[in-house]
């Protein structure tokens, strides 16, 4: 399938997109529909003595008010540990906990009634620092203790190869609490149907997890649950889990009308997902011509309040804190360690951007001190298919790492970076600065990791297309589409896409984990193959054509045992039966073996980027401008040109926040960025020219040979941006984002003296 | 969840004085609408009427009359930016006003309720205080001047009495010989309240020192302030662009700033911060200068 060819087509959702004609699940409403108010905790962390609802039934226009008794099912979700309650019966460990639900003829009332919920509590102590909490007379958060996980990965003797060292570099390094701050907040409406059965339209990361989530809340068959949850309006990770959905559940099954959520952005700020905060204590060793000896990593990960996917975040930061890089001695160690600030969970990145942060800095200063430059000591350690990983698994599948490395050192900005460096202000410094990349893509070992698709040949002789995964802007559904028309060979306007719900298409597992483009190019192919299987098997129970012929995809038909069809004339000859369906199925590859200790690892197919970055700095501010970024990506194979530089954009101006903007303060508990006037992201005025290396190493483990690269174009920009202004300025930037006060105080050390 | 409100909306500048007398201290004008509509959201509007002076089209002007330029309260940030008044005879106004928020922001917001909103972080008010500007306040009893270094009485406060409106600025048209200038430090490039503002009009003598200057800083005190210390040390500067001398000159300011410490940023760091914006903005701007001649 390598002449495969991609027609480049604009995004099959731009139109509808920028006319906002689309409809996301918050554009919906519902005869009869009423709202929702979460009434959500007033201490980070307390214990609830009693609640008094009777003020707030006593609201004209309040139907219901629910709290922990009204629970049908099970009390509590999460992807990994359902440990979250949907509402707080006897305690609440952050200020977005829900202890009452209310849902009322209007939004302003179910607001008022929410205000006379009265709620008793006894307070406890906040915690609110991960590494105090790990203390053994530290006030707990959950009764099982303050522990999420603990994770250790050794490999080799760390010791032994400090002492061949002749050079070790250790640091601490902090990351901030990233907010995923999609244009859409957590919104939905789950409205009770004449049968019993409950829909839920809520945008979200995996319409059939959240079946099955909302099934154990409210205790039904998860056959009578049937969840839409596309398009999205942005995710970023953050509609991974479940967020406003169990409430919604509960509130329209026991008031027998629709209800709706819709959460503003301060009740966002403060309930939703964020990234988990890491602090990354890490010593490098390596000997004076560049080669690394050992890596000893210990990481503590804010998790905040629930655990979610806590675990598999640490965890693969911890596949990833020595890169892919030849480290013969590591030891891996990772506490997840429960708080009262927030929750965390899922982002784009998935702990990854956290370790190669302080791994990436590690390095480029050992060069400095070795007299050895950024591009050398790296080349010298990246790691090739066949070799061993730092965690110990061979790698058998492609590795690009010294693909995107020389495609970088290439590039225009890293060969005229002393002209770039230029500037003929006094008080501001520029500097240039690359780092690299992979990301383990998809869910890791041990958990199933699948993806199912359908290719309806419709009556009219076009085709539909059914695939779980969502689409909240990445572009995939127009990748999809240009893989099934690719495959049928039709012009991509004669396939429509049926995705992201649990009736009428088919779990292809979440929209995560930069798996969607992959699984799809394998699930499609699967679902394409299985057509030419039933065009062969109605034909011959039809005309007894045989069975062992191969249908083959020609210029908008196939060739038949009854030779060529056009696509119209075989959905005409099939008229009369049901439409015909391929129908394809794909499992991820995985590893043979666990990587001891480490559940979910290793990861087995890898995305890699490198970039490289120009920043300038104001000497006198603090402040530091992000003036050109380049991007060297492996997109294994290109589907589509826009969407990737599209990808690399938003990823770029991402990982831009991450270094230099973004970080939700939590003061004892309390948000004190509750919305954009607090929370600062990159505007356009912030982000960075681009220059797009694209570059096909075909991931053969694809029928298409594409790789996900959704993650990966938001890391390497994270460090780069940060060593550039070492470049620039002379000093390390231990701690992100690099706010201009930060950097001024780096600057000037003395200040408050 | 925002209150209940009665609207009024003014046609022209004797309704908005009747309604402004009629309601007093029972309501709040709304120009531009930027600042009101976030504190009403915030539940920070106490007053329960809201006047709205958007169509008030004789508040919204930029001209200028025998060497005086005059902005009526209503001229909005993106009228100041493009205004080619503004830009020729009081450019810091203008390079402020271009670097208020966004271009949303600066097609609805006005200069008006920049200043009558009295925030210490107005980026306008600095700009306006080098110019020397007055502030013109009607009310349905007569009108009044008030030189706008004395218009604010402390953080979100000024002489503005209940029935009062602003109806325009005046300042003296700057001529060749005067430099004046804006400088901003934000947590990005633009949408962002400044953690530190400043403006500055320096007035060239012949022989290229500065013989007048002053100079206003924003966001590091309690209202929007003159630093006159820093001022006279400018106007010692030798007649030749040193960057060092110019650097020490601007230092001055950390000794006449009284910053606290919020969410932005410290106090201390603003101080620093704020000395090093004056002395880039001055240095840009006698570099142009004197390129020029
Ligand atoms: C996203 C965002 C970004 C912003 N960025 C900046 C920035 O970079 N720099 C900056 O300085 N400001 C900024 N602001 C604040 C605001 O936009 C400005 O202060 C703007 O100039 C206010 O003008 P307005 O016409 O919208 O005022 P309004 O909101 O209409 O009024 C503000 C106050 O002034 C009073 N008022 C208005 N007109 C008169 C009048 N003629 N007489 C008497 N009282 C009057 C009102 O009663 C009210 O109290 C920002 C605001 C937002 C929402």
């Amino acid at each position: 399938m390598d002449d495969i060819h991609f027609e480049q087509i604009n995004r099959i959702d731009a139109q509808d997109k920028a006319c906002g004609t689309t409809q996301y699940m918050s554009d919906l409403s519902f005869p009869g529909m009423l709202y929702a108010w979460f009434v959500r905790s007033k201490y980070p962390h307390a214990l609830v003595r009693s609640i008094d609802v009777s003020r707030a039934m006593a609201l004209d226009g309040v139907v219901t008010v629910l709290t922990a008794a009204d629970v049908t099912g099970f009390n509590g979700f999460g992807i990994v540990d359902p440990d979250m309650p949907v509402i707080c019966g006897d305690k609440v460990r952050y200020m977005g906990d829900t202890v009452a639900l209310v849902a009322a003829t209007t939004e302003r009332i179910a607001e008022q009634a929410a205000a006379l919920v009265d709620v008793d509590y006894e307070v406890l102590p906040v915690v609110d620092d991960p590494v105090e909490a790990l203390k053994p007379d530290a006030p707990k958060v959950h009764d099982k203790g303050n522990v999420c996980l603990h994770t250790l990965i050794t490999k080799g003797d760390v010791e032994q190869g400090f002492r061949e060292a002749d050079v070790v570099i250790e640091h601490e390094y902090r990351t901030p609490r990233q907010a995923h701050t999609p244009l859409e907040t957590e919104s939905g409406v789950a409205v009770p149907e004449a049968d019993g059965s409950l829909s839920m339209y809520a945008g979200s990361q995996y319409a059939f997890r959240d079946q099955l989530q909302l099934a154990r809340i409210l205790g039904m068959n998860p056959r009578m649950i049937h969840v839409t949850s596309n398009p999205v309006g942005g995710g970023f990770g953050g509609k991974d889990e479940l967020t406003i959905q169990g409430g919604i559940a509960l509130l329209a099954m026991k008031t027998g009308k629709p209800v709706k959520a819709f959460l503003s952005r301060e009740e966002s700020m403060v309930s939703g997902w964020k990234r988990h905060p890491f602090i990354v204590r890490m010593r490098t060793g390596f000997k004076s011509d560049g080669t690394m000896l050992a890596n000893d990593v210990v990481c503590y990960e804010d998790k905040g309040a629930y655990t979610s996917l806590g675990g598999p975040v640490l965890n693969l930061a911890l596949e990833h804190a020595s890169s892919l890089y030849r480290v013969p001695n590591t030891r891996h160690e990772g506490w997840a360690v429960f708080t009262n600030n927030g929750v965390c969970g899922a982002f784009r990145g998935f702990g990854v951007p956290q370790v190669l942060f302080a791994l990436e800095s590690n390095i480029d200063e050992a060069a400095e001190k070795l007299g050895l430059d950024p591009v050398t000591i790296r080349r010298k350690n990246v790691l090739h298919q066949g070799e061993v990983s730092p965690i110990g698994h061979t790698l058998r599948t492609s590795v690009s790492m010294d693909l995107v490395l020389d495609a970088i050192e290439k590039s225009n900005l890293w060969q005229h970076r002393e002209e770039y460096k230029k500037t003929d202000k006094p008080w501001l410094r520029r500097g240039v600065a690359l780092a690299l990349a992979p990301q383990g893509a998809g869910l890791g070992l041990g958990i199933p990791d699948y993806g199912g698709a359908y290719i309806d040949l419709d009556r009219d002789g076009n085709f539909t297309l059914r695939i779980g995964l969502v689409e909240y802007g990445q572009g995939t559904h127009t990748g999809f589409t240009q893989m099934a028309a690719g495959l049928l060979r039709v012009d991509p306007s004669r396939v429509r896409i049926v995705a992201g719900q649990t009736e009428g298409s088919v779990d292809a597992g979440p929209a995560t984990a930069s798996r969607s483009m992959y699984t799809a190019s394998n699930a499609i192919a699967a679902a394409f193959r299985n057509l030419g299987v039933k065009v062969i098997d109605a034909l011959d129970a039809k005309y007894h054509t045989g069975l062992d012929a191969v249908c083959e995809a020609k210029e908008s038909g196939m060739t038949t045992p009854m030779g060529f069809r056009t696509y119209e004339e075989l959905a005409q000859e099939f008229a009369q039966e049901s439409p015909l369906r391929g129908e394809g199925y794909f499992v991820w590859p995985t590893a043979d073996r666990e990587i001891p200790g480490a559940a979910g690892l290793p990861h087995w197919i890898y995305s890699f980027a490198a970039q490289a970055a120009l920043v300038e700095v104001n000497t006198l501010t603090g402040e530091t401008h992000l003036l050109r970024v380049t991007t060297a990506l492996d997109t294994g194979h290109t589907v589509n040109q826009q969407q990737v530089e599209g990808q690399i954009d938003g990823g770029v101006a991402q990982g831009e926040g991450f270094a230099l903007f973004e970080d939700t303060l939590i003061a004892k508990g309390q948000v004190r960025t509750k919305n954009f006037s607090t929370y600062i992201i990159p505007t356009a005025q912030d982000v960075p020219e681009h220059e797009y290396i694209i570059l096909e190493n075909p991931e053969g483990t694809s029928a298409l040979g594409v790789r996900g690269i959704g993650e990966v174009v938001m890391v390497p920009v994270i460090p780069a941006v940060a060593l550039a202004i070492h470049d620039a300025t002379g000093v390390w930037v231990r701690q992100l984002p690099a706010t201009p006060e930060r950097v001024y105080r780096l600057l000037h050390p003395m200040m408050d003296e | 969840m925002i209150k209940e409100l009665e609207y009024h909306i003014a046609r022209d500048l004797k309704g908005a004085l009747e309604l402004a007398e009629q309601f007093g201290p029972r309501k709040r004008f709304l120009s531009g609408g930027t600042d009101v509509t976030v504190r009403l959201k915030e539940g920070l509007v106490k007053e329960d009427v809201i006047v709205d002076l958007s169509r008030v089209a004789e508040l919204r002007f930029v001209r200028e009359e025998s060497g005086v330029v005059h902005v009526g309260a209503c001229a909005t940030h993106a009228d100041l930016s493009a205004s080619p008044i503004v830009r020729r005879h009081g450019r810091a106004l203008a390079m402020a006003a271009s670097q208020v928020g966004g271009p949303q922001i600066r097609n609805m917001g006005t200069v008006g309720g920049n200043v009558a909103n009295a925030s210490p972080a107005g980026d306008t008010i600095p700009a306006l205080i080098v110019l020397d500007a007055v502030v013109s306040i009607a009310s349905r009893s007569g009108t009044r001047e008030v030189p706008i270094i004395d218009f604010f009485t402390g953080p979100g406060r000024s002489v503005l009495a209940a029935e009062e409106l602003v109806t325009e600025f005046h300042f003296p048209a700057t001529g060749p010989g005067e430099l004046t200038g804006f400088g901003k430090l934000g947590s990005r490039q633009a949408m962002t309240i400044s953690t530190a503002n400043v403006a500055f009009t320096f007035r060239i003598g012949g022989d290229r020192r500065i013989v007048e200057a002053r100079i206003a800083f924003g966001s590091v005190g309690p209202t929007v302030i003159r630093v006159h210390k820093t001022e006279q040390l400018f106007c010692q500067l030798p007649p030749l662009l040193s960057w060092d001398a110019i650097r020490s000159a601007a230092q001055m300011a950390w000794k006449e700033v009284a910053p606290i410490d919020d969410l932005r940023a410290t106090a201390v760091y603003r101080k620093e911060a704020a000395c090093g914006l004056l002395a880039e903005a001055a240095y840009e701007a006698l570099a142009s200068c004197w390129h020029e001649r």
